[in-house]
This record gives C-alpha cells, structure tokens and sequence, in this order.
C-alpha cells in the first residue's frame, strides 16, 4: 500500500522549468490514447501526471521520461492545454540534475553524447557521435551493416565539420549548467 | 527572393541529398538561399530533452547571427531545426522573461525579430508559379506524403497546417502532377533520434507507417525531415529481419519530387544516396 | 434644519468584529444636523427596522442613515421601514461599511474610523435628498415567447392558461424543438413525439396562443409593460389560410436537400414539411433549393395543389405588436466537431454526432428507424461512442460539462440494445453525471444489463483501415492504450449557444455570458429573470439541461410573466435621468452613450429668443438609472434623480470635512 503524503514540489519544480501546470490535469487519458510508444512505456503519459501531481518522486525513474519521444501527439490534443511533451522534458531535465539512475540508460547517454560533440564543434559530428555512443553504450556490432551502406551512399561524412562559433555554443552550455 | 538559409547538422550529413534537392529545387525556383554564416547547432531533442533553457538560446543565437543578414525570413527545411527555431521565436514571443532570460545569455544581440518558415510553408504559397514551372509531371506515380510530427506539434509553436490532417505537402505533390494516397499516418511519429539508443521500438513505429502507406496503394513515401527519412528508409532491413515483411518503399524528399517534375535532372537530385533505390520505380527509371 | 437619525449594524460579527461599532454611533451624534444615533445587532430585522420607526416618532426625526451592508442587500428594507415610520422612503440613504470597509479591512482603529467618515459623508448628503415618488406605467396584456421547442411551449401554454394572449414566435417552419428529434426520452424512455404533440396541438387550437413560425424578432423598443416588438414573418412561399396540409406539393417536387430536422442524416424536398407532426401543417419551399427561384423554371406544386396555396410572390411581412413582457427560450445549438480532426468527422462517414443518431433511431426519420451505418447501409456490429466532445475542452470546446450527453448517450445505448441485440457497445467517457431522479438507476441498468462496455478515457483517434473504424483510446483504469475495430462512432456533442443569440440580445437589451448564453439576474435565487424588467429565459437557451429542467424552467418564467400581466400599473423606482431644459443645448451626446436608448428628442420654443431648439428628453420607462448620460452632458443640464450632482458633492464635501488625527 502507498502511504499517500501528497507534496507539490514536484509540481511545483516542473511548472519553474517549462511553465506547465500538471494539477490542471483531470485524467481523461487523451495523452495516452494518443502516444505512439504508450505500448513500450512502463508508466503511461496520464499516469506520469498523475504521478506528478500527487508529488511521487518515482516517476523520475520510470523508463517513460526516456522513451517519450517528444512527438507532441499528446500535447495537440490534451483537451485541457497542457502541453505534456513539455512536462515529460522537464521531468527528464530534473531527473538528471537529481542523479536519479534511469532505468533507459542508453537514452540519456544518448543526449549526453550528444550535447558534448555539440559543445566541442558547434555543430553534430554524426559519425563521431555515433562511434562514441556505440562504443560507451556496448551497442558496437547494431547497425553496423546499415551504417556501411550509409557511408558508401556519402551519408555519413568522414570528417568533422566545425561552427567557427564553438565557443559560444560552449558557453551556451556553461551558462545553463548543461552537465 | 531572398532568404536566410538553416540547413542545420543533418543536411550535411545524413540528410545530405536533402540539402543538395533543396539548393537545386530553390535555384529553378529563383529563391536566393544564403546560408547564415557561422549558424550552430539547433540543439535538437537532446538539448530540449535535458535542457530547456538551453534548448532555446542555441537557435536563438543562430538566428540571432541571422539578423546581421539583409532578409526577413529564415528556411529551415529539416523539420526539427524548424520546430526548436519555431520554439526560440514563438515561446520568446509569448514570455517576455523567456525572451530576456535567453537574451542575457547569448554573446551578441537578439531583437526576434525574423520569421522562421520550412520550404514546405513557403512552397504552398507559390503553388500557381510552381505549377507553370512544372516541365516534367509525374503523373504515374502514387505518394503518401508523410508528414511526422515536428512541423506540425506542438501547434501553438508550429502555427503551420492542419496537425492531425495536414495537405500542403498534398497539394504541392499534385502541382508536380503526381497521385496522392489518403492515408492514416501521415502525422504518426516515426521514433526520431530512438532510432539509436532503441532501433526496437522504432521498427515497430516505421512498420506501422510503412504497412499503412503501403495498403493505401502509395509507391512511394515522400518526407521533409531527415530523422523521418532515416528511419523510414534505414531501418526497412531490420523490419524485414524482425517482422518478415520486405516493403521495398523508396522513401523520398519531396524537393526530389519538386526538382523531377521542374525539369532539374535527376542526378543533381541525390537520388543514389537512398539505401531503398528510388528507380525501382518505373515512374523514376523512365526518367 | 434638518433632523438627522442615525443607525449603525453591527451585522453580527460581520461588522462589530473590525468596526467599534458604540464607538461610530457615539461620534456620529456629533456630526451637524444628527440628533439620534445608536447601534444594533441586526438593523434589517424586525426590531431593528421598529427601532428606526420608533425613533422617527420619539425624535421627530426627517432624514435616515443606515451604516450597514451594499444597498444592493437592504435598500429596499429600509426605504420600506422609512416610509412605515411616515416618510417619504427617498429620505433614507445607506452607508456600506461592511462590503466596502469591515469586509476588506483588518485594522481594527483605522476601520472605526472610515466608517465614521462614510457616514459623515452620507450625512451630508442625506440633507440634500428630495422626496421622490415612484413612476407609474399600465401594462400591455399580452406576453411574446420567442423560441417554440419544450420550454417556449409549456410557457406559452402555461400564460394562455391564465388567461393571457400570447403569441410564440419560432424561426423554423413547425414548433417542437429538438424534442421532437428523439424518439425517446431519458431516463424513463416515454416516446418523446406521444408526450410532445399534444402540447404542440394545444398550442396550435388555444384561444390565446398565436403561432408564428418561420419567423423572427426584427425589433425591440419598449420597456415592462409596453414592449413593442417587430416580427418578421418570412415568406413561406405558401398562403397559411389557404393550405390544408394534404402535401401533394411534396410528393411532386423533382428537387432535394439536406434535411435539417434529420441533422443531414436524410434528404427532404425543396418544399417540405420538416417532420410529419409538424405544427402549423404548411410546407414551406426552401427558396435555394426550389428549381423555380434558382433555374426560374419548374412550378409544379403550383400546379398540383388543389386549394391554389402555393405563392411565388410571396414577400417577408412585418408585424407590430405590444407586449406586457417577454419570454425568451430559444434552446440551444449542438457542437460542430469538425475541429476534432483526430476523430475524423466529415471525412469519415460512419463517425457522426449523437443528434444524428437519435435521426437514425426514430421510427419515422431517414432509415425507418433501422440502424443503419451511413457508409453502406449495413447495421453495425460494434459501436463506440465518446462522450465529452467540445464538452470540458478548453483546447478545441469549451470548458463547462453540457450536463445531458452521458445521461443521452446511456439512452443511445440502450435504444440501440434493443434493436441491435448482439451489437457490441463501448462508450468512453471521463465522469459519469448521472445526477436527476432516475438517472444513475438508468445508467447502471445500461451498464449490467444491457452490457455496454463504459470504458474509462478518452479516444486520442480515429482512423480507418479494411473497412473499419480503427478507434485508438485509452482506459485509464486498466493503466493502457486499448484498439477497438468500431462500425460506428458516436461524438456525444457539446450543447453550444445558438448562432444567433448574440444579435436576439442586443435586440433585447439583456446580456450573455462569456460563451453566449443568456445571463438569469442571478444564478441561485433568481434563475428565470434577466436584468432587464419584464424580460425572462427558460430551457437551453440559458444553458444545457434536460427536458425536465426545462419545464420547470419555462413554468417558472411564465409565473412571473404572469405576475406582471395581472397589474394594472406597474411602478418603478424614481431614480431616472431629468433634463433641465434651459440649460440642454441639444448636443445629444447623452443619446449616445445611454444603452437603453431612453433619450428622445423634443422640439422647444426657447421662450426669451422665440427660437426653436432641440432638447433632450428622458423616457422615464426606458431610463434604468444608469447615469452614463449625466456624467456625458457637457452642460451639465442632465441629472440623476437620488444621484443629483448636489447631493454627490455634499457627500463629498462631508468626507472631506471630516477631521483627522
Ligand atoms: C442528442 C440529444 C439528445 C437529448 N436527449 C434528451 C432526452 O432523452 N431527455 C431529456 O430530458 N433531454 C434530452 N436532451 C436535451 C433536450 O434536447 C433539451 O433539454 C430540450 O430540447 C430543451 O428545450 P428548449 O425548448 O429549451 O430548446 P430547443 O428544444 O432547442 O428549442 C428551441 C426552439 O427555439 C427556436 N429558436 C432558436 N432561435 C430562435 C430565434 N432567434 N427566434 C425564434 N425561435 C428561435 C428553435 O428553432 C427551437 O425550435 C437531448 C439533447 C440532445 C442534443
Ligand atoms: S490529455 Fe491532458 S488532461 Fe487528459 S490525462 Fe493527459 S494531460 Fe491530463
Ligand atoms: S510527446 Fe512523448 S508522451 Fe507525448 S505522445 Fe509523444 S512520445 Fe508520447
């Protein structure tokens, strides 16, 4: 049985990030309905609401905040407004300031890749990206027939192309305490 | 016209044949694309995903090295560059703390000044010109125009088209004389960027989008976004080795559609870079 | 000199706890021209009026003032209680320290002290009051309905009961409203047209009633008792007295449209009847559709009927009546889900509204009252329905719960139960109201017996696939997105404000709400009567309810409908504008800006100049006491009785006087 103690500061640290209210939220169950990876997440959308609403702090470690992929199928037709792909967001942006262990660790690493080759370049290098994630994330051999014949099609450029505004990029990062 | 050109990371990567039909198409089209020196990054889902602050100063400092240039619109055709710049402009406008927060942050300044479009908006409202212009109509060619989700969602950020029953690109295809399928999942996301970190689950949402185009009768699938190509056209092998079913569907941009029909020679169009060949289709091989 | 009482409430504790209420009554002995002061618990009750009574005799007192609540709660008490006491009830005048100061404040001295300076101030102006005597006007016998469905019938019948005239103006082409849609009714499934078209007969064959269909309001002047109205009665293309309804006309017409009485569902003539019941039983051509206005050729019910009915030249005629008061029921519209593209309506055509189902199940709409899916015309053997469309949407609908969708939908399912006995039913809904007699009875027997699936949740879409809808939802108590292979979708629709409600009100001087429905003068305790004097609302048109409420609704409004009709004068409050004449320079800048159009003009023969000018003049029924056109009068020859500029200014020359620690 859960012992409900109910606390807004979840609610209340979301709605300071994106501005989105979730105690708005009545449950009708449209965002799940409507979600395209509602079948692969462990929590659904209402229920991540639901979750955030009453302040249950688990919700940061549901493999939902992770999967969702920021489609807005929800948020296009949440009868009340809310734009739920903004609160699934924040949720993730809270959840790694807090260090909560995610249970889809690919998927942050993912971002985290990401935002680095940004940081350094000013703009994605994909094919270096992509070799670094696969070697951290053990995923090596995945994929690897489909990113030869991508190569040999020149979709994947051999070399790195820079911004020369990295730097600003770089500060970007630093002023908004991109981890 | 002149115009602010965002090609952004992808368009000269994955997306690569993507640039050169958009350059090729915007030539005969007499559109002067002038690409915004020095532009970065947009930040794309892993930005808005871990940072949302952040997400939002990174296309505004583009678009802020955009107001130096002599124009008054910026095209991003990669609809994800599209929706993080829409997100810069549209979430400033409407916060007035969102808007100051961003401009404190970035090194140079930003009015918000310039209105973000996609080619897709900025080719329906020149329909008639580009009818007059079309040389070379496909007329035996059926298409599902796939749409995905981040030219239209969210809409109060995308202000373009019907979200949950869009036609621009329908009714661009049809000036090009080709047939259009009416279709289920024209809007349904493919997964994006989970194509990486969970290929799984975007097999099941490619399938889903490739079994629908597929019963309605499309030869083929026309997109405008690169993450939407990839993952459409990419992960057709692992569909077949998971499920069975070889769909074989080329999947198009549909300035290669556009740049066939306005008489740009095929060639120039990046029509070898897909890995299902477009000239299975003998509406493309006759050409 | 004038001989001042004051009296201060202490309004239980409501006044007394912020307020030294001793401590004001004391004080306000001193003020000039005051030579009775006291306080007590509750001033509006009995005792408390007796003690201004009394004192008025023992301290021969000529003026009042009451410090105590808004005089929107008492005036009328205290006049009332002034006049008892022998004096003119315009000799009283309140000070508000409740709403505008103990309510508001929490420092216990500095609010003593602004109540004393709020009576000080309405001392002062209490001694420039002048006694003023009510306005009489006789009042007009007969009462106008507009809108002829359940509401604006039974308050038509109720007013002819009682002896009144009344004429009852509907737009359509037959009375009957929705109502006469259904084939049955929640929750006890009577037959809808068995209990409607004796009432509708009734109206038809009553001594009392006038029948105008096909007809609207043009104009409203007037004001209680002597509104003047101007109907339009559209040209109907057929003679009323000559027709007698054998309906040849209709059976020979070559062209055809959409019905609207059948929501699109079935096809009716370009001359038509709407529903076989229909009162008055005289077709009307539908002048778009109709092959002799459109093509100018045709005439062929002109020729086939036998009583030469038929009239092409026919023009929209225009009548005048008067009227004693005004009922207003003019129901409601149903929500346009078209903005629902994820549900697909109008592309697909088995999804359709629940106004199209109740067409499809009655025995005498399009399909005989066979199920029937409009794609191919094969009964169904799975229907969803989604409750809440444009209902609690504040993205695509509107906010509010339009209170009878669960409650129809629980009847659809049943209904199609019956016919339909293997049919698989699902309905999605987010909360059930099933909150009337009977009602929760009725949907827990829709759910158990008659084994319709309620699922918990929205559909987020719809789309098809082999010949099937594919409905795409959620049940938020199993915590999954569910698929379900639906025949027919049924959109439970929002009841929305009619189109055109917006225009009838400002016709009639009352207001809407922030949707466009009609506004009662107030929500709990006056629910049947607008703002506007002699003017009242029933049934939908005020917002959604079922057919019982709107009964009740209607009987209500036609009770006070005839309350007024039965006096012979009607008297209403003195405060009204006057015009000084000699100083109006006929700029009319009051007409302007006045919302009732009260103003008029008159001619003038300026006595000194011999010259005739042009003066404004107020029309005292008219005139609400507003005071728009005082404050516009750039020669300040406008006052408002009871609010003149003398008796203003004193009360602020008295707040001003007041002397300050
Ligand atoms: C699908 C559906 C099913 C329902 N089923 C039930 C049920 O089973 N049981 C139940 O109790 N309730 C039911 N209701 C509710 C019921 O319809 C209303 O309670 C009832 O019709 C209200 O009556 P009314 O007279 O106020 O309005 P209406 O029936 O809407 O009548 C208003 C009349 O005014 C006329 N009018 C409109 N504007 C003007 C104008 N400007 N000038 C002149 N005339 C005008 C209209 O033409 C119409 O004839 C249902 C509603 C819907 C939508
Ligand atoms: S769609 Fe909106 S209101 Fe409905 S459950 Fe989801 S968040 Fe809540
Ligand atoms: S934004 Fe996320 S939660 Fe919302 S529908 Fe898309 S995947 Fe689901």
């Amino acid at each position: 049985m859960l012992d409900l103690v109910a606390d807004d500061t979840l609610a209340n640290q979301i709605k300071e990030i994106c501005g989105e209210d979730v105690r708005k939220c009545y449950q009708c169950g449209k965002c799940t309905a409507s979600c395209p990876l509602s079948f692969a997440m462990d929590i659904k959308p209402n229920q991540v609401m639901r979750m955030a609403q009453l302040g249950l702090r688990d919700v940061l470690s549901s493999s939902t905040i992770w999967i969702c992929a920021s489609c807005a199928s929800c948020t296009a037709r949440c009868p009340l407004d809310i734009r739920i792909s903004y609160v699934m967001d924040a949720l993730r942006e809270i959840a790694l300031k807090e260090d909560v262990s995610p249970k889809e660790p690919n998927i942050p690493l993912f971002h985290k890749i990401f935002c680095r080759w940004v940081g350094w370049l000013g703009k994605l290098y994909e094919l270096g990206f992509i070799m670094e994630y696969k070697l951290r994330s053990r995923q090596l051999f995945n994929d690897i027939a489909m990113g030869i014949k991508m190569f040999l099609r020149g979709k994947l450029n051999p070399f790195p192309s820079t911004s020369p505004n990295s730097e600003v990029v770089r500060q970007l990062m630093e002023k908004t305490g991109q981890k | 016209m002149k115009v602010a050109y965002f090609p952004g990371c992808s368009l000269h990567s994955t997306g690569i044949e993507f640039d050169i039909s958009v350059r090729e198409v915007c030539k005969a089209l007499e559109i002067d694309l002038e690409e915004i020196e020095g532009w970065v990054c947009c930040g794309a889902t892993s930005a808005h995903a871990t940072n949302h602050l952040l997400s939002l100063a990174m296309p505004a400092y583009s678009l802020a090295l955009a107001e130096r240039m002599d124009v008054q619109d910026v095209v991003a055709p990669c609809a994800a560059c599209f929706n993080r710049l829409k997100h810069a402009v549209v979430l400033s406008q409407q916060n007035e703390e969102t808007y100051n927060k961003i401009k404190e942050l970035l090194p140079i300044p930003w009015e918000n000044k310039l209105r973000v479009r996609n080619l897709l908006d900025i080719f329906s409202n020149m329909l008639e010109e580009i009818s007059s212009k079309v040389t070379k109509p496909l007329s035996d060619i059926k298409l599902a125009c796939y749409y995905g989700c981040l030219l239209l969602r969210p809409p109060h950020i995308c202000q373009f088209d019907n979200p949950e029953n869009p036609q621009t690109m329908d009714e661009l295809m049809k000036a090009c004389g080709a047939q259009v399928v009416d279709w289920a999942f024209k809007t349904e996301c493919c997964g994006a960027n989970l194509t990486i970190p969970r290929p799984d689950l975007v097999v099941e949402l490619t399938y889903r989008i490739l079994k629908s185009a597929k019963t309605a009768g499309a030869d083929a699938i026309v997109t405008a976004c690169p993450f939407c190509h990839l993952n459409l056209d990419a992960r057709q092998a692992d569909i077949h080795k998971t499920k069975g079913e070889l769909f074989n569907i080329p999947i198009l941009y549909f300035t290669q559609i556009l740049g066939i029909a306005l008489g740009v020679p095929p060639k120039k169009l990046g029509l070898t870079r897909h890995l299902v060949d477009p000239f299975l289709l003998p509406a493309l091989r006759r050409r | 000199m004038t001989r001042i009482g004051v009296f201060v409430c202490w309004c239980g504790a409501n006044i007394a706890r912020t307020v030294d209420v001793e401590l004001v009554a004391q004080k306000a002995s001193t003020l000039p021209g005051v030579v009775y002061s006291t306080s007590y618990l509750y001033m509006c009750s009995d005792p408390g009026q007796a003690l201004i009574k009394d004192a008025i005799r023992d301290y021969n007192l000529d003026r009042v003032v009451v410090a105590s609540c808004s005089p929107a709660m008492h005036e009328p008490t205290f006049r009332k209680a002034v006049e008892e006491g022998g004096l003119n009830p315009y000799f009283m005048e309140m000070a508000n320290i409740r709403e505008q100061n103990s309510w508001v404040h929490d420092d216990r001295v500095a609010a003593t002290e602004k109540a004393f300076e709020l009576i000080a101030a309405t001392v002062e102006r209490v001694k420039r009051a002048q006694p003023l005597e009510p306005l009489g006007f006789s009042v007009e016998k007969k009462a106008l309905v507009i809108g002829g469905g359940i509401a604006g019938i039974q308050a038509a019948l109720d007013i002819a009961e009682a002896g009144f005239k009344v004429y009852l103006v509907e737009k359509t082409p037959s009375i009957g409203g929705r109502m006469a849609q259904f084939d049955k009714t929640f929750p006890t499934l009577d037959c809808a047209m068995c209990i409607l078209s004796p009432k509708m007969v009734d109206c038809y064959r009553h001594p009392n009633i006038t029948i105008l269909s096909y007809s609207e309001i043009e104009e409203v002047k007037g004001f209680v008792g002597n509104f003047e109205v101007t109907i339009r009665k559209k040209a109907r293309s057929v003679d009323e007295k000559l027709c007698t309804g054998c309906g040849l006309c209709i059976e020979k017409c070559p062209s055809k449209a959409k019905s609207e009485f059948d929501e699109g569902v079935g096809e009716r003539k370009a001359i038509y009847i709407p529903f076989p019941q229909a009162v008055p039983l005289v077709p009307v051509i539908d002048r778009e559709a109709c092959l002799w206005f459109s093509k100018g050729r045709c005439g062929l019910c002109q020729r086939v009927c036998p009583t030469k009915a038929i009239d092409y030249s026919q023009q929209d005629t225009f009548i005048k009546e008067r009227f004693g008061t005004i009922i207003v029921a003019t129901g409601a519209d149903v929500f346009d889900p078209v903005v629902y593209e994820e549900y697909g309506y109008g592309r697909y055509p088995d999804v359709i509204t629940s106004a199209q189902l109740e067409r499809i199940i009655d025995p005498s709409g399009p399909t005989k009252g066979e199920i029937l899916r409009p794609s191919d015309g094969k009964h169904p053997q799975s229907v969803v329905f989604i409750q809440c469309v444009g209902s609690r949407d504040e993205q695509k609908g509107y906010p509010y719960c339009s209170r009878v969708c669960c409650m129809y939908t629980a009847k659809h399912a049943f209904l199609l139960r019956e016919h339909l006995p293997n049919v698989k039913l699902y309905i999605f809904y987010i909360d059930i109201r099933a909150f009337g007699k009977g009602y929760e009875e009725f949907v827990r027997r829709v759910q158990d017996e008659l084994g319709a699936n309620y699922i918990r949740g929205r559909v987020g879409r719809i789309y098809p696939e082999k010949g099937k809808l594919i409905v795409q939802g959620a049940d938020t108590l199993l915590g999954q997105q569910v698929r379900i292979e639906a025949d027919l979708v049924v959109l439970a629709t929002a009841l929305v404000p009619q189109k055109d409600v917006e225009e009838l009100a400002r016709k009639l001087s009352i207001s809407t709400d922030q949707y466009g429905w009609l506004m009662e003068a107030h929500p709990k305790l006056r629910p049947a009567e607008t703002m506007t004097k002699g003017i009242f609302i029933a049934g939908t048109c005020q917002f959604p309810k079922d057919i019982s409420d709107s009964v009740a609704q209607a009987s209500a409004a036609a009770s006070k409908a005839i309350a007024i009709l039965q006096q012979e004068w009607l008297y209403s409050e003195p405060v009204v504008a006057r015009v000084n004449k000699n100083k109006c320079v006929g700029c009319f800048a009051c007409k302007e800006v006045c919302p009732y159009s009260a103003i008029e003009e008159e001619a003038l023969v300026e006595q000194t100049s011999g010259l005739e000018k042009r003066v404004a003049k107020v029309n005292e029924g008219l005139c609400q006491g507003c005071g728009n056109c005082a404050s516009a009068c750039r020669s300040q020859a406008i006052d408002l009785l009871g609010f003149t500029s003398e008796e203003l200014i004193a009360q602020l020359e008295g707040l001003a006087k007041v002397e300050r620690e």
